[in-house]
């Protein structure tokens, strides 16, 4: 009980560390980005200086609030909905030879079909709504959780097998009990990488359908000309990329924490 | 009654599309209760025989019952528990929810079978209930999975060289361990062994196998009395056993070994 009390104020501590090196980072960045736009004299409707669109973003900041919820919204639907028919698709591959030679190419060719050449059947079947957000993000980012959840459902160890066969467990407490968990780290890796790609996909998803969030925010924002609130729109997107890759992270670190 | 019988038991394996003949006609019998070893080079099929037994495998040829059953229908009753080399615990769990994973499975315990608690306790690791796996030694992770092994009061007991991993003088102290739970629980009792004095010293029985294919050479019956002692080990005869053991292991080696040492005295 002792060591809980005395690792509290550590945690905050380790906590305000991590976040260190990305906050000088960015500073650095800021310093370049107002050092390029004085140095070079360049005309605020190509890029304006970091203080107006700081102005922008507090000028809008309800409107990019908004949208953000929404964008977030659909992509995370999307990413719930990618996960479970990942880890249900790579469940099926890893049971069945043969449900993976007939479905296996289909599921390959979906995620090769450009999203951008399907998008009129998508918006026609699915609505302008969250739909066919759900859609795009799932069929972007549904392909590398799959792929590593196989590879981490097939690396569970032989003994591990053995011991469930021995007890008389079903396949699905297999699964529940053995499978899943020790895939968990291979899920992670693609999840990590599904995570950021799916605000992009939401985001895209939108400026093909024409649904409100970031991504309508940013295409308005610059056939408006309003081209401070496109780039306070655009450092927010990034923003959100990044929170939620180290939310997954977070995430990973708890729940895989006995690997250590 | 658990009684064990194999009868003319073959298995072959199919490695790179030609069939290998891994367990060639062995015929066994493990009486009811009893210890017995198997012990041979790598290659005898030892550790392959004793999946068989635990219907991990199943033979190609020839018939196994465990106590007049398949061993399939024993399997599906719980009433085989098995230590793998490698404790094989689940990392992600403490040290009680790995010895409680066959009560999930089995959806709760067996008759009037043993609490999780009390196997802890059984196998000398009464405190650290809430360790994790990584948090233990070597010789702690195979008691916790021999506490497992146990939780559903199993008939039979298969041993897969449990200790193999673990320093000379760890696996003497966990053997005489094992041998007091294995006369508190009154299984019959299956070790796979390559050491003969663990072998000797576990054994009602050792049988003797040897190597491509996999055959069993002979029985050597061990009468030391139970329980055993550690001073067994340095009776004359545990030796004369140890010997009779090493003489059916190698066979006409033993004896070529003075011609072989000759000409290379003479080389040196």
């Amino acid at each position: 009980m002792a060591d809980v009390a005395a690792t509290a104020p550590n945690r905050a501590g380790s906590l305000l560390r991590a976040a260190l090196g990305p906050l000088v980072f960015a500073l650095v960045i800021v310093v370049i980005w107002k050092a390029a736009v004085t140095v070079f004299a360049v005309p605020p409707y190509i890029m304006p200086p970091p203080e107006a669109t700081l102005a922008a973003f507090e000028a809008n900041f309800g409107k990019i609030g908004l949208s953000v919820a929404l964008t977030l919204r659909n992509a995370a639907a999307g990413l719930v909905v990618a996960f479970l028919v990942a880890i249900g698709l790579a469940a099926l591959f890893v049971n069945s030879q043969k449900a993976t030679h007939a479905v296996l190419p289909i599921v390959i060719g979906l995620r090769t079909a450009p999203v951008l050449a399907i998008a009129p059947i998508l918006i026609m079947v699915f609505g302008r709504g969250i739909g066919t957000a759900i859609v795009v993000v799932v069929i972007v980012s549904f392909f590398p959780i799959m792929v590593n959840a196989m590879k981490g459902f097939s690396s569970t160890r032989k003994n591990a097998l053995e011991l469930m066969h021995v007890l008389g467990a079903s396949r699905v407490q297999l699964f529940l009990k053995v499978r899943f968990p020790f895939a968990l780290p291979f899920i992670f890796a693609g999840l990590r990488s599904a995570a950021t790609s799916a605000i992009l996909s939401a985001m895209l998803a939108e400026w093909l359908s024409g649904a409100p969030g970031l991504g309508s925010l940013i295409l308005d924002a610059a056939s408006y000309r309003k081209n401070d609130l496109l780039w306070a729109a655009v450092v927010v997107s990034m923003l959100l990329a990044y929170l939620i890759f180290s939310a997954t992270t977070l995430v990973e670190k708890r729940l895989t924490s006995w690997r250590s | 009654m658990t009684e064990i019988i194999l009868d003319h038991v073959s298995k072959d394996f199919e490695i790179d599309r030609r069939s290998v003949r891994a367990i060639d006609d062995v015929s066994l019998t493990f009486p009811s209760g009893s210890f017995s070893a198997l012990i041979g080079p790598s290659g005898c099929g030892k550790s392959t025989l004793l999946r068989l037994v635990a219907d991990i495998l199943g033979p190609t040829s020839g018939a196994i019952t465990i106590g007049g059953k398949p061993p399939g229908e024993a399997r599906l009753r719980h009433d085989i528990g098995f230590v793998f080399q490698d404790a094989s615990l689940l990392p992600w769990r403490t040290v009680l929810d790995n010895v409680s994973l066959p009560l999930e499975i089995a959806g709760g315990p067996i008759g009037d079978g043993p609490r999780p608690e009390n196997l802890i306790r059984l196998v000398g690791l009464s405190g650290f209930e809430n360790a994790k796996p990584a948090q233990l030694s070597g010789g702690m992770q195979q008691r916790v999975s021999i506490a497992r092994a146990l939780t559903l009061r199993p008939k039979v007991l298969l041993l897969d060289e449990p200790f193999g991993a673990l320093d000379e003088i760890t696996r003497q102290r966990m053997n005489l361990e094992l041998l007091r739970i294995w006369q508190e629980t009154g299984t019959t009792a299956i070790l796979v062994t390559h050491t003969i004095g663990e072998a000797v010293f576990m054994a009602d029985q050792v049988h003797v196998l040897a190597a491509h294919p996999g055959r069993l050479v002979t029985t050597i019956e061990v009468d030391l009395p139970r329980p055993r002692h550690l001073a067994m080990l340095q009776t004359a005869e545990f030796n004369r056993l140890e010997n009779a053991v090493r003489a059916a292991l190698f066979g006409d080696e033993l004896a070529d070994d003075g011609a072989a040492a000759r000409p290379e005295r003479a080389h040196g």
